[in-house]
């Protein structure tokens, strides 16, 4: 599809473009015109090299689905495009008037009615033939197959909430956000919904859009394939930071899919007053002090700060990330940066900056309770550096066999 | 094509002047006026069509909260509304007559019955103001729910058109006193009159869809 | 309650009106009579001045929605820009869409259809000249009052289609959004008084013999294009009122936590905002209908064909709005009922595209300016159209929707399309319109700059889409391979700028030129045209044709210069400059008026008023009340002049009062 798609763009314009030209230009224009498409044709090569969210590459049963169909009615799009692009080119060229035209009219044909109904007809035809090819997707996207696992997903600004519901008792054993996790290989069955303004959930390798509804429940799925990290994007527009309120689905093998069960459902613990001066149990401690203080009135950590849990939480949403098991995730801040560098070690970089300044990184707008706060006046250095020792002890990194 | 004849230059297009032009007749033998009413009225069908479709999806709620209020629905009061109603329905009558009046001529009877309509309109509104005063009372405003936004929404807008309606037909019946609205002119009356049946239909529609249909 | 409040205001300030004396003959002040100068043009009731002032207020908004189209892509032609903050982004891609919709190509669209409707039906004027006034005012001070909102606080944020629950208060707290709602309600009053009067004109004021088989195709598609109006504003009408209900006067309509449904918005916004789609289209099918075949100098293939399947797009765009809500949670059974839909208007659209393909085919092609942007339109149109076919695919639109490929496409249907075919248009009727040609070297410099930076621009973005660049995102990642396309794209919105400069300088080049006589002043029939507009000299003289014609063909002035011979060949007996009217005769005319500028200065009043203070709007509607009751007391035509009344409402006293109904009808929809 991508090659057809192209393709088409730049034959129309060529075939345009000759419209103009009189024939002594037309050898270099057409020189110019192949040297182009073979220009564009390389750089996209390139350029789709690492793309991370691509339709055109389909990772699951069902975005394959989609792409079949993007296929076949882009590829009958191309073929009546270059037809319509090929008579254009012809009749430009065939019929145009000459230079030394007689004057005289040619002939005045002023329509053909069985013409007008064959044309009628067989574009008629064309797209019934569309309708029923693609019309039985349409219901097997919000399929929902029995025992498969479920996943609640929230949007809000500007980021998504994950809840499993592992034993189907209506309580969220596992909350977790940015990273949808899922074992790879099974349908999993989503219920997307949304804590404030109309979003959308896409991850597009592993199935198309469904937005999430305030006050509405859709029923969506997705599968992966293989074990790997997919990216994904909200794709409706929710308020000013809509561009960096990002998804990664994390598709896990068996076995880390029920590692990954067992220890996210582990409550975290308060860190020991017992250590010694300077070390880095101290700045545990004191991290952990900090986020009570600042931190504890919005976000849950499982087992030590549930006040956010019980007494609304300062924000349009009402909900803020549950941390309890931070450091199993792959990014934060709406999965805008890595929670990790290359090389494994935590990316205290930009995790500084963000408890620091959060709407310098990211659009914010407190004020209106939307997002987090900047604490520039109320955390030195040595705060913020504490509070992420703390955080660093919330869970632990998840492995992923590939 | 081929029993045209070749025209002669200066006179190829038409031969009819300006001053005779002014007198020849609309393509459609309709007036302006009234080809722009009959317009306008299939615009209004597609404004109360989308705030009848409005109020439909939101009468019923809020759902199942608590201390926001009643219903709309469960303030309404059948045979006051319909006793209203009824005077509006009656007013279409009154209309027609206005209409039959002034094309025979009639000054006084036209009067007679332009005034009789404006009144029974007048009478409506009075009800409708009655009816919403009612329900502020009982703890329903514009803002309480959202069944109240809807049912004032849909209610005021037609409200407003009557009270135009009333406008109008004042302004008929001032213009016939002073002797401007005759015989010759009786389109006129007939476009109010037009305007004045679709403002009750429109109401007739909103009577049985709001109120009667629990 | 804030709203009920006010009727009775609306009410006593109405009835007051009627008891006050009532003066004969000239209304309150004396008519305006400059015929000169700027008053001229503000208080003219001359549909062609009308036009013209219609166009150029939509190019400057093409500029200024331009320049924020730029910002767009200047901030994305690279990973992670830093040339917008999120805000302005936001803001910028709202208003780009806002302003390119509602106050450039459906004004430019009016520009034609107000120029070229009545002397393509060989009338002298619309139905109701004042009421033509007003809608270009309304339509002025809307695009005034919406880009206000720049100066106090910054402009809509929430997208063009400005979905609830994100459009309310609590998320959308700033004026932009409200300037956003009572903006495109005053531009709505707008549109639907131009709608019913270029209906009346359409259907009441054709010349003697032209019935609707054999009118012009571009008047035909104006028509189908006012029916889509005149039914679809009321509907985003109602949804603007709730939004500002809502935000204004704390109603509930979008009030999630009561159980409101935020896809009511999507629905009404989206049953407009399909026809809408069409309302855009739909004039420049006209206008290439038109220079297609005289380009060709063949006639229109299938016109019959091309008229239906007009209206049969007309009539099912009605049918499809749900296609721009697959991803919104529409059950299965309705999406797929969309998708069919959807799907088989592409049939009419195809008839066309093949109509005029067949007019060309045979014919001696001349290749001018506006025959280059009609063929550019037939093959982006097509583009475009394919494009949404892919989108009529629901479950491959759930790949599709909110990303790049949908900005593509609908680029290609909004400029390769309908823009495409304003340009052909401007080209074609400039000399008519302005007595002589814009330069034929700059021109086609123009379409070129503007035909590849068109596709250099949204060519990518079909790509992009595909590769998952999600729109209205104000940066994106350098991991996800989309920077070359996005760079591409910003630098063939570059070219288009430049292309667009080329037009301006063309404009301002030719004019001086003409000025001083270096290029000559225009024929009458410069194109060997096919309808009455042709027949008449170039500039339109003020009173339009000196005598009625009379018609009994399609295309009937090409009647009057070919005809058969007696072996059936189609010979030319006459030139069309020899045939043509000769402008020397000084008919009566409607006289210029003050009201029209007047009542429409007390939209954007009563709109301020409800952001900021009612007693604004108050002095508003005084304002407006006042000019109808002036507008009312002034007959349509100054009996000073000497002359006895304007045809169509001669009927004498009562029209004063028919008058003042259809008026007061028309802003009750503003003002309550």
């Amino acid at each position: 599809m991508r090659h057809s798609t192209v393709s088409t763009s730049p034959d129309q314009e060529s075939g345009a473009l000759s419209t103009s030209s009189n024939t002594r230009s037309r050898h270099s224009m057409r020189r110019t015109g192949r040297l182009t498409l073979l220009v564009l044709a390389g750089a996209l090569l390139v350029s789709c090299a690492d793309a991370k969210s691509d339709t055109l590459q389909p990772k699951s049963e069902l975005a394959r689905d989609i792409h079949f169909l993007t296929k076949f009615s882009g590829w009958l799009a191309a073929i009546i495009g270059l037809l319509v692009g090929a008579a254009v080119v012809f009749l430009i060229f065939k019929f145009r008037e000459r230079k030394h035209d007689d004057g005289s009219l040619p002939k005045q044909v002023h329509g053909h009615t069985k013409a007008e109904v064959g044309w009628t007809i067989a574009p008629a035809v064309l797209l019934a033939v569309l309708a029923v090819v693609s019309i039985p997707t349409i219901f097997d996207l919000v399929d929902q197959p029995e025992g498969a696992i479920e996943i609640r997903v929230e949007g809000q600004q500007w980021w998504w909430q994950y809840s499993y519901d592992l034993d189907g008792d209506g309580h969220y054993e596992i909350v977790t956000a940015n990273d949808i996790v899922f074992p790879a290989g099974q349908d999993i069955n989503l219920e997307i919904t949304s804590n404030d303004v109309i979003h959308s959930f896409w991850v597009p390798e592993l199935n198309g859009k469904k937005d999430a509804v305030p006050g509405r429940v859709h029923e969506w799925r997705i599968q992966a394939d293989e074990p790997g990290e997919y990216w994904g994007v909200c794709t409706e527009y929710c308020g000013l930071s809509h561009a960096d309120m990002r998804i990664r689905a994390v598709a896990l093998s068996d076995g880390d899919w029920n590692a990954w069960v067992a220890s996210q459902q582990v409550a975290a613990t308060v860190p020991g007053q017992s250590f010694l001066p300077g070390s880095e149990e101290e700045d545990v401690r004191e991290g952990y002090e900090l986020f009570q203080l600042h931190c504890a009135s919005c976000h849950i950590v499982n087992g030590v700060f549930e006040a956010a849990a019980e007494n609304p939480v300062p924000l349009l949403a009402g909900v803020a990330p549950n941390l309890t098991h931070l450091m199993s995730r792959t990014s934060f801040a709406g999965a805008i940066f890595d929670l990790y560098n290359e090389d494994g070690s935590l990316n205290e970089a930009d995790l500084t900056a963000w408890i620091r300044d959060a709407p310098s990184q990211k659009p914010l707008d407190p004020d209106n309770q939307q997002g987090m706060l900047s604490f520039v006046d109320s955390l030195n250095d040595e705060d913020v550096q504490d509070l992420v020792a703390y955080l660093s002890t919330l869970g632990d990194r998840t492995p992923t066999s590939s | 094509m081929s029993d045209v004849t070749a025209p002669e230059n200066e006179l190829a297009y038409g031969r009819t002047e300006w001053d005779d032009y002014e007198h020849l007749p609309t393509t459609t033998g309709l007036t302006h006026d009234k080809l722009t009413m009959w317009a306008f009225l299939g615009s209004e069908c597609l404004l109360f069509g989308a705030l009848i479709s409005t109020y439909l999806l939101l009468r019923n709620k809020p759902d199942d909260l608590e201390n926001v209020g009643p219903k709309a629905s469960e303030l309404f009061d059948i045979p006051f509304t319909s006793v209203s109603s009824f005077v509006l329905l009656m007013s279409s009558l009154t209309m027609v007559l206005a209409v039959q009046a002034v094309a025979k001529g009639d000054n006084r009877q036209t009067r007679l019955w332009l005034g009789t309509t404006a009144t029974f309109g007048c009478i409506f509104i009075a009800g409708q103001v009655y009816e919403f005063t009612v329900f502020y009372r009982e703890g329903l405003g514009y803002t309480t729910n959202i069944s109240a936004s809807a049912f004032f929404t849909l209610t005021g807008f037609h409200g407003v058109h009557v009270s135009l309606g009333i406008v109008m037909l004042a302004s008929l019946y001032i213009l016939s006193a002073r002797g401007r609205v005759t015989q010759k002119n009786a389109e006129t009356v007939e476009i109010v009159g037009l305007y004045w049946h679709f403002v009750d239909i429109v109401w007739i529609v909103i009577f049985a869809i709001v109120y009667l249909i629990p | 309650m804030a709203i009920i409040e006010e009727e009775p205001q609306l009410l006593e300030l109405e009835s007051g009106e009627p008891s006050a004396p009532v003066p004969r003959d000239l209304g309150v002040f004396a008519r305006p009579k400059s015929t000169t100068g700027w008053r001229s043009w503000i208080f003219t009731v001359d549909h062609k001045k009308i036009g013209i002032m219609y166009g150029v207020v939509a190019m400057f908004w093409f500029f200024w929605g331009g320049v924020e189209a730029l910002l767009v892509r200047s901030q994305l032609a690279s990973p992670n820009g830093e040339i917008l903050s999120a805000a302005a982004y936001n803001q910028a891609f709202t208003m780009h869409g806002t302003t390119m919709v509602f106050l450039v190509i459906m004004p430019l669209a009016a520009a034609f259809a107000n120029y070229m409707v009545p002397l393509q039906i060989g009338a002298r004027d619309v139905a109701f000249p004042r009421l033509n006034a007003l809608g270009l005012w309304i339509f002025v001070f809307a695009g005034i009052f919406l880009n206000l909102s720049w100066f106090t606080g910054g402009g809509a944020d929430c997208g063009w289609f400005c979905y609830s629950p994100n459009s309310g208060l609590a998320y959308s707290s700033g004026s932009g959004v409200d300037y956003y709602a009572l903006g495109l309600q005053i531009a709505g009053i707008a549109s639907l008084v131009g709608a019913i009067n270029l209906i009346v004109t359409i259907l009441n004021m054709r010349a003697p013999g032209m019935d609707l088989r054999i009118m012009p195709i571009f008047t035909w598609m104006v028509l189908v294009t006012q029916f889509l109006l005149l039914f679809a504003i009321p509907v985003i009408t109602v949804a603007l009122f709730l939004l500002t209900f809502d935000r204004s006067f704390d109603a509930n309509f979008f009030n999630v936590d009561q159980g409101a449904d935020p896809l009511l918005w999507q629905h009404l916004f989206w049953i407009f905002g399909h026809p809408e789609v069409y309302i855009l289209i739909l004039p420049s099918f006209g206008i290439v209908s038109e220079t297609l075949p005289v380009f060709s100098r063949k006639p229109l293939f299938g016109y019959s064909f091309v008229v239906f399947s007009g209206i049969g797009i007309g009539f099912m765009g009605w049918g499809v709005w749900a296609h721009h809500m697959f991803a919104s949670g529409l059950g299965p059974v309705s999406v797929a009922a969309f998708s069919a839909t959807t799907m088989f208007i592409a049939v009419p659209t195809g008839v066309k595209i093949l109509n005029w393909i067949a007019t060309m085919w045979g014919g001696k092609l001349r290749f001018t300016v506006p025959m280059m942007f009609s063929i550019s339109l037939v093959s982006m149109f097509t583009i475009g159209g394919l494009s949404g076919v892919m989108h009529s695919v629901a479950a491959a639109d759930t790949q599709q929707t909110d990303t790049y490929f949908i900005v593509a496409h609908f680029h290609y249907v909004l400029f390769g399309g309908a823009l495409m075919g304003l340009f052909a248009g401007m080209y074609y009727w400039w000399p008519k319109a302005f007595g002589h040609h814009l330069g034929t070297g700059l021109g086609k410099t123009h379409f070129w700059l503007v035909l590849i930076g068109f596709n250099m621009s949204f060519g990518p973005m079909h790509i992009l889409g595909l590769q998952g660049q999600a729109r209205r995102t104000y940066r994106y990642d350098e991991n996800l391979g989309l920077d070359f396309w996005n760079m591409v794209a910003t630098i063939g919105a570059f070219v288009i700028l430049i292309g667009m400069l080329v037009f301006a300088y063309n404009i301002f080049r030719s004019a001086k030129q003409y000025k001083s006589g270096e290029i000559p002043r225009a024929e009458a029939d410069p194109w060997d045209g096919r309808t009455l507009e042709w027949a008449i000299p170039s500039p339109a003289p003020e009173h339009n044709f000196d005598y009625v014609p009379v018609v009994t063909e399609l295309d009937d002035f090409w009647h009057k210069k070919y005809q058969e011979d007696e072996d059936g060949k189609v010979v030319k007996i006459a030139d069309g400059n020899d045939i043509a009217q000769k402008g020397d005769q000084h008919p009566h005319l409607p006289s210029p008026s003050y009201w029209p500028v007047v009542l429409a200065f007390g939209f954007p009043l009563v709109a301020l008023g409800v952001i900021y203070n009612l007693a604004i709007s108050a002095v508003g509607l005084i304002v407006i009340i006042g000019a109808i009751y002036g507008w009312t007391l002034e007959p349509p035509t100054d009996p000073d002049d000497g002359h006895d009344h304007e045809g169509h409402e001669d009927s004498g006293d009562g029209t004063d009062a028919g008058d003042a109904s259809t008026d007061t009808e028309e802003e009750e929809a503003a003002n309550v």
